[in-house]
């Protein structure tokens, strides 16, 4: 007698789900933003290595009163993310010492807070070799 | 051999045959395969952030293999996916019987290779998202397909899991037995399998005293409820037990089954190997092929089904001739078994791996997952550090360890099986040396393969 009630009631829950939203899920406000993601040694390789991130506004210039958290993740799960934080500008670039500790797919997630208060996300893959 | 029948044990045997037993089981899983859907969908969609990602792909498969080799097919007995099933069961939309065409294992392995295409094809294991789809389409598959038909058709002929179960639970060393068989041969109600009022019999069919195999045994122990005479055992056996004495299951599709699983834990791994790269740009060019989805399909069809199955016809018809005989399926059924432990070996050593270095990444992953929603149970900040369960410089001796056993045990099998099969060492040895000379190749070339540095593919859901 209840068992359709509660299969609809099953359903109007699962529905419930695209809603709900973890607050750690980080998105771009600044979509006009470019940034450029560079690797050297290029291409990537296991072991030490250093990113230059360079980031354009909408009007293409680029920005540096800017403050970035830069982390790496390896594209399968299960491995320990590298994260560095802090990173400020020199002549127009943000250098970030490396290291790649395993060869494979990675992703570099760079984040920061614009000037306008704005939230700057962007993931750029990366391929290393062994 | 002195057995252990674990329902004997005080406390354990009464919980597992308890009514409600085995649901306190799935209800622990139905969380996590909840949060791995919750979490799919809606959590950040880095595969090493993500929960879905990191139980199904690092936990899930390197738990499951562990539990099949030193316990039983436990996952199957507290399997989440089996509670849609009881659903459609209790809206009464049970169906016909399954097809007497495919009341064979054909099913099962077009559904493994599939998924593992699936796998290889959209990197599955880098996509909280698809993950996510992955769990929903298998409550969606098990509850239509137990909705359509009778006699736990889901489980029995078509779910992927429930097929590698099987497969390396024929070496696990526990074992659906009856205590007494003289207690079963007057029994009249045989609610074993045909169930009581109060509790169902055996889903997929099994008859307590008949089973000699864990194929198709889903350590459900509803068999167990329902016996009126306490008569079912969950006994202690060797592993090699039924590998050597199994004497049902005539067809080829069960030896098919098990040699292609073994190439496809070999072809698994290769897929995360470099030379993986230069196989599938030779074969992109050689093929003017450019889709990605065609290329996995060619070289993971080849050495998952085409390989495995030219090898199994071929092995079968040089070990009969060589031992005068013309009894080739017969030949395969038995030689095949050898290659559980070989195969299983294989799965330990690369999923055990995942579950080496990356074990410990629940631990931050879920205390984010917490704090994302204001709990700080587990603390305020997450331990991104912690990932490795065993130290790095274990894991490649373990893994020669795992393939040398397997090895060891696939050549003990493969032995006894010549022994029992022919009168004499000589001729036993000119039957099974086509075998034992697969089983070295095998060996090499996963040791080969656990020897070259892993990449942890898959950018895909990026777009590249």
């Amino acid at each position: 007698m209840f068992r359709l009630p509660l299969l609809k009631l099953a359903l109007l829950l699962s529905l419930l789900i695209p809603s709900c939203s973890r607050n750690d899920v980080v998105i771009d406000d600044a979509p006009g933003f470019e940034v450029k993601l560079e690797v050297f040694p290029s291409p990537a390789q296991t072991g030490p290595s250093e990113l230059k991130i360079t980031i354009y506004d909408e009007q293409s210039n680029p920005v540096e009163d800017l403050v970035l958290k830069v982390r790496g993740d390896m594209s399968h799960a299960g491995m320990t993310p590298i994260t560095v934080e802090g990173i400020q500008a020199e002549l127009g670039t943000f250098t970030v010492p490396f290291e790649w500790t395993m060869a494979g797919d990675w992703m570099i997630t760079i984040t920061t807070t614009l000037p306008d208060g704005r939230t700057l996300y962007r993931v750029q893959p990366v391929q290393v070799n062994p | 051999m002195k057995t252990l029948d674990l329902l004997n044990i005080p406390g354990l045997g009464r919980l597992l045959k308890w009514r409600w037993g085995r649901l306190i089981f799935q209800a622990i899983l139905t969380l996590v395969l909840l949060l791995i859907i919750y979490d799919g969908f809606t959590g950040p969609q880095l595969a090493p952030v993500n929960n879905a990602t990191v139980l199904s792909w690092v936990h899930y498969r390197g738990i499951v293999i562990l539990l099949l080799l030193f316990a039983g097919n436990f996952f199957c007995m507290a399997c989440p996916f089996t509670l849609p099933r009881t659903l459609a069961k209790r809206l009464s939309l049970r169906g016909r019987r399954w097809p007497a065409a495919f009341r064979n294992k054909w099913i099962a392995l077009g559904s493994i290779f599939l998924i593992f295409w699936l796998y290889e094809w959209l990197d599955l294991w880098a996509s909280p998202l698809l993950t996510a789809w992955v769990a929903v389409a298998y409550l969606l598959a098990s509850f239509l397909f137990e909705a359509y038909f009778s006699e736990s058709a889901f489980c029995k002929y078509v779910c992927p899991l429930g097929t590698f179960n099987f497969v390396y639970s024929l070496a696990a060393p526990t074992q659906i037995q009856a205590r007494d068989l003289e207690v079963c041969q007057s029994c009249v109600g045989k609610e074993c399998v045909n169930g009581s009022e109060a509790v169902l019999g055996c889903g997929t069919e099994l008859f307590v005293p008949m089973i000699d195999s864990n194929m198709d045994c889903t350590f459900c122990l509803d068999c167990a409820r329902a016996c009126p005479y306490d008569n079912v055992a969950l006994s202690t056996r060797s592993p090699a037990k039924e590998l050597i004495d199994s004497s049902r299951f005539l067809g080829w599709d069960r030896s098919f089954l098990i040699l292609s699983l073994a190439f496809m834990g070999l072809m698994n791994a290769f897929g995360m190997v470099p030379p993986v790269y230069s196989v599938q740009i030779y074969l992109g060019q050689f093929l003017r092929l450019k889709s990605e989805a065609l290329l996995q399909l060619v070289i993971f069809g080849v050495g998952n089904l085409l390989l495995p199955g030219l090898l199994l016809l071929l092995l079968s018809w040089i070990s009969a001739t060589r031992a005068g005989s013309q009894q080739y399926k017969r030949v395969a059924r038995q030689y095949a078994n050898a290659y559980v432990p070989i195969g299983s070996s294989i799965w330990l050593s690369h999923y055990g791996f995942h579950l080496a270095i990356g074990g410990a990444a629940i631990v931050p992953v879920f205390q984010s997952f917490l704090m994302a929603h204001g709990i700080a149970l587990l603390g305020s900040q997450p331990d991104w550090s912690l990932s490795f369960l065993l130290p790095q410089a274990w894991i490649f001796p373990l893994q020669i360890l795992a393939m040398l056993l397997g090895f060891t045990g696939s050549l003990i099998v493969l032995g006894k099986i010549g022994m029992k099969r022919q009168s004499s060492p000589a001729l036993a040895f000119r039957e099974l040396l086509p075998w034992a000379l697969l089983l070295v190749l095998m060996t090499i070339a996963a040791l080969s393969i656990f020897n070259l540095p892993m990449e942890m593919r898959g950018t895909r859901m990026l777009g590249r």
